[in-house]
């Protein structure tokens, strides 16, 4: 395999380098327990759509969508990172301990999740929107919540941890401005910086931002369990989705490193950082910041600018990033005699992926269009599209890479045939049949209602 | 004496299996079972769903379509009887009531009410009508009228609108409902004897495709807010709460900063360390 990247700069001893290694199959190996049991709450779901479990209490529906959606931008997000961070490690050299300790949290805040969800039956949502967790009218009891949330803050301080020690071991070899690629934007090529290190630093300083924004809710979320002092919903809706959104952006991006280090090993041709990229992604840094706003399109008491705001930055934030990544992939892979071997055939066709969700993720974030899509299949189609056909595709495909480099073997042609036909095939199939239906449903027609709730409405009523 | 004891118990359990027997049919059964069907009507189950076009005979002797109405312009569609001893009247003042405070009848929408009891002629709802005391300009888009029984149950059915007759009256158990319709579809429902001119706005608003505002109900012991909102003018301020938000980027910053701040420092003195053996 030709050497694309930069030269490797951090030696490491051969007992540290099997450690990282143990350490990214570690998180690959939990990937692939928790990804068939989320998927199969996911089928659950459909399932209950298609009213094959008519006497099961609907709580256990939102149980199981809460236990699903925190589960897997969770599950992604790790795996994303622990990639990215075994990729670094040829560049700078993050913390064995906090990784190891932050697998150790994520394990346990994994457990607390499944507590609170399959056992206390806390049905909220991934987006837990507040007042709905200690008001939930009977249907889990507070001690779930209470998992729940501090399940989230477990999960939080791990995840702060592991992006804090990544920052400083980037720290340690390139200034702010070189790691952000600010000189490529004044002309400048030197220091020679590959495009990962600028796409993770970008990243983890967006994923810190969306953690601090968490740890911010979840004090109003205390505030109010344990002193009595409400917190304004609108507030606690913006924290979330702050949080939320900057979450599976992140994750998004965290592939799209891995693509950019990857690909080039397999069709030879090396991915530099140029001026382009450099701007593309420190505007990504910025527009990140803005583009969750479209989560908030109904929530009119918050003033039209912000409104305004979200759907510009939306349209925005995909210029740079996805056709930057997007076009370059296609360049990249044209009149290439590349080796198409599953990994890199995974990365591929997980930014063609990325391209097609996001073009509908764009679209659903158009003001006009939201108030139709709003509450619809569409919102679940996008983001399955983007995230299981785009972001799932590129770690799968990070997955491979790095799986056959280690065990120096090459997998049979046709084992990588049949893999890549049925995840394209189940995948968009899966995808198409959520958009299709979006299309022909009114909002929120595929919830369950539980019964205790419509009781409850009336009686405020 | 054990004869008469057997006797005595075997009709005890004869009386218990028969009364057993008949509990499906007792009359805490049919309430619940009328009870459920009596319940407030629910928006959820037919939103967005189709409308019959069915005929209707007006007041002022017309036979027109629904349709004829929607096609124009959204209609409000309610559901009254003429010899009503009950809601009708009072939600119907309060209807023309809300809709004076709200505005917009004739150019964004119009009212029908339709009686539902087949008993109803034209001629008694027009006195129905005439005890509303719409103005001059009003009566031009307020529509009173009756449509064939059948075609009332299948209209009511698409809005779940429903009703019963009481036993030895000439009343009927029916809940005071409006269907917001556009094009046919149902937009919205608004259940409840009265109509508040609140909600009656972001009914409309939804018609015509306006955002409905949601805002948190003041409470004083709320510290932090984003907006100060004032469902009534629709302006809002910035309150406190908004630094919440702008708390993220910046703690981060600061982070980042200082994470960074340790490589700017030892740069600059392996720099002026340099400077000095060079000096020297």
């Amino acid at each position: 395999m030709a050497e694309i990247a930069l030269p490797a700069e951090v030696e490491w001893a051969p007992a540290e380098r099997a450690a990282f290694q143990r350490l990214t199959l570690a998180w690959g190996g939990t990937l692939f327990v928790l990804f068939p049991v989320l998927g199969l709450l996911g089928l659950f779901m459909r399932l209950s759509h298609a009213n094959f479990f008519p006497d099961l209490d609907p709580i256990w529906f939102y149980a199981a969508l809460t236990l699903h959606g925190v589960g897997m931008v969770g599950l992604w997000f790790i795996t994303g990172f622990s990639g990215v961070l075994y990729l670094l490690s040829r560049y700078v050299r993050p913390s064995l301990a906090v990784s190891r300790l932050s697998f150790a949290l994520t394990l346990f805040g994994v457990l607390l999740l499944v507590i609170a969800t399959l056992v206390g039956r806390f049905a909220a949502g991934w987006y837990f929107l507040y007042p709905l967790p200690y008001r939930s009218g009977g249907a889990w009891a507070n001690w779930a919540t209470d998992v729940y949330l501090i399940a989230l803050a477990i999960l939080g301080v791990a995840w702060t941890l592991w992006a804090l020690d990544l920052l400083r071991a980037i720290a340690q070899r390139y200034r702010l401005s070189q790691a952000l690629c600010w000189h490529f934007l004044r002309g400048e090529t030197k220091p020679e910086v590959p495009p990962l290190i600028l796409i993770t630093t970008v990243s983890t300083i967006a994923s810190l931002t969306g953690f601090v924004a968490a740890v911010i809710l979840l004090a109003f979320f205390a505030a109010d369990r344990f002193a009595g002092v409400p917190a304004d919903p609108l507030l606690m809706k913006n924290l979330v989705f702050y949080f939320g959104h900057v979450l599976v952006n992140i994750t998004m991006y965290l592939g799209v490193a891995m693509l950019y280090d990857v690909l080039p090993q397999y069709v030879g041709r090396p991915w530099k950082t140029t001026a382009t990229t450099a701007f593309a992604w420190n505007a990504v840094l910025f527009l990140v910041l803005f583009a969750y706003f479209h989560h908030l399109y109904m929530d009119f008491a918050q003033p039209k600018a912000f409104q305004v705001l979200g759907q510009v930055a939306s349209y925005m934030i995909s210029l740079p990033a996805a056709v930057v990544s997007i076009l370059g992939t296609l360049a990249m892979v044209y009149r290439t005699k590349g080796r198409w071997t599953l990994a890199s055939s995974l990365l591929f066709a997980g930014t063609m992926g990325w391209a097609v969700g996001g073009v509908a993720a764009v679209i659903d974030s158009t003001i006009a269009i939201n108030f139709r899509f709003h509450n619809t299949l569409w919102v679940p189609a996008h983001f399955h599209t983007y995230f299981l056909m785009g972001v799932v595709l590129m770690i799968m495909g990070f997955l491979a890479h790095l799986t056959a480099k280690l065990s120096g073997r090459e997998e049979p042609p046709a084992l990588r045939r049949t893999i890549l036909t049925l995840l394209l095939v189940g995948g968009y199939g899966f995808c198409s049949c959520s958009t299709l239906r979006a299309l022909t449903m009114s909002p929120a027609d595929m919830l369950p209602i539980p019964k205790n709730w419509h009781k409850a409405s009336l009686t405020l009523g | 004496m054990g004869s008469c004891l057997r006797h005595r118990w075997s009709k005890v359990i004869v009386t218990a299996l028969c009364l057993l027997a008949l509990c499906p049919f007792s009359p805490a059964q049919r309430r619940g079972s009328d009870e459920n069907e009596r319940l407030p009507p629910r928006e959820e189950e037919v939103i967005y769903g189709r409308v019959p076009d069915i005929t209707v005979r007006t007041i002022v002797g017309k036979t027109q379509r629904l349709s004829d109405w929607w096609q124009k312009r959204p209609v409000l569609l309610t559901f009254v009887f003429a010899h009503c001893a009950g809601v009708c009247y009072p939600y119907l003042n309060s209807l023309r009531d809300a809709i004076r405070q709200v505005g917009g009848l004739g150019s964004d929408y119009e009212v029908v009410a339709l009686s539902f009891a087949p008993e109803d002629a034209p001629t008694e709802l027009r006195l129905m009508a005439e005890a509303l005391r719409l103005l001059g300009k009003e009566r031009a888009y307020w529509h009173f009228g009756v449509g064939e029984p059948k075609a009332m149950e299948r209209l009511g059915h698409a809005v779940r609108f429903w009703y019963r007759r009481i036993k030895g009256t000439n009343q009927y158990d029916h809940p005071a409902m409006l269907a917001a319709i556009k094009d046919g579809r149902v937009i919205r429902l608004l259940v409840g004897a009265t109509v508040s001119p609140m909600r009656l706005r972001e009914v409309l608003q939804e018609l015509k495709g306006e955002p409905v505002l949601v805002y948190p109900l003041p409470d004083a012991r709320m510290p932090f807010r984003c907006f100060r909102y004032d469902p009534k003018t629709g302006a809002w301020r910035p309150d406190i709460g908004l630094l919440a938000l702008l708390a993220p980027p910046l703690l981060t910053a600061m982070v980042v900063l200082g994470l960074f701040r340790r490589k700017a420092v030892q740069e600059r003195h392996q720099a002026s360390e340099g400077r000095t053996s060079f000096d020297r």
